[in-house]
């Protein structure tokens, strides 16, 4: 349940950044939302997918070993 | 260097989103204002339990939190007191779960509106908004 609730709290900061990051370059409400959600997922997605590279990886060499 | 260019990049640290208010771009500024504020608060009251603002005892993180202008000095003004005496030698076994979290909610809003205020900072910022007739006086930086 903490690693759960670490998670969404990093993800919301994500968001955050995000939803700052476009609101400060772009002129309208919806390409600022448009945008920080394209990059927001963007970034959890290509987090996810190195994470999972790193387990498998880790199944692979490292679990052997134990 | 106009009074109303400092006075726009000034107001705009001490309250997160007035700096674009007063540009004309009031969506923006409400938008910015709201974000950040509500993140620096979120992490300070509800994750941190008013722990995560405190120049005495870690004065790096307040350099970051001091990004946030006048929530930051009045956090630590209210709330900055460590919590004991000794709090900088002894580990307190009573912190709040997610200390860690609000402290780093703190510092990122902080952060976040650095980059505002060095957008505010660049004179396209202000050309772009004289060009869309927004800014009340149109002085920028030049």
């Amino acid at each position: 349940m903490r690693l759960a609730e670490h998670i969404a709290f990093f993800l919301l900061i994500s968001f955050i950044t995000a939803l700052v990051c476009a609101a400060n370059r772009l002129p309208t409400l919806r390409q600022i939302l448009r945008d920080a959600l394209h990059f927001f997922f963007t970034i959890t997605v290509f987090v996810f997918a190195f994470c999972v590279v790193v387990y498998v990886l880790e199944w692979i060499f490292i679990r052997p070993l134990l | 260097m106009t009074p109303q260019y400092l006075l726009t990049v000034i107001l705009g640290w001490l309250v997160p989103g007035v700096g674009h208010w007063i540009l004309g771009y009031r969506m923006r500024g409400a938008l910015l204002g709201a974000t950040l504020l509500g993140t620096f608060w979120l992490g300070e009251c509800v994750l941190a339990g008013r722990m995560a603002v405190t120049l005495e005892v870690h004065p790096i993180f307040f350099g970051l939190q001091a990004g946030n202008g006048l929530s930051a000095f009045a956090a630590n003004m209210l709330f900055g007191r460590p919590a004991h005496p000794d709090q900088t030698e002894v580990i307190q076994r009573n912190l709040p779960e997610h200390l860690n979290l609000g402290i780093l909610f703190c510092s990122v809003s902080g952060l976040l509106n650095m980059l505002v205020v060095l957008q505010l900072l660049d004179p396209r910022t202000w050309r772009e908004a004289a060009g869309a007739g927004r800014a009340a006086g149109g002085r920028g930086p030049s």
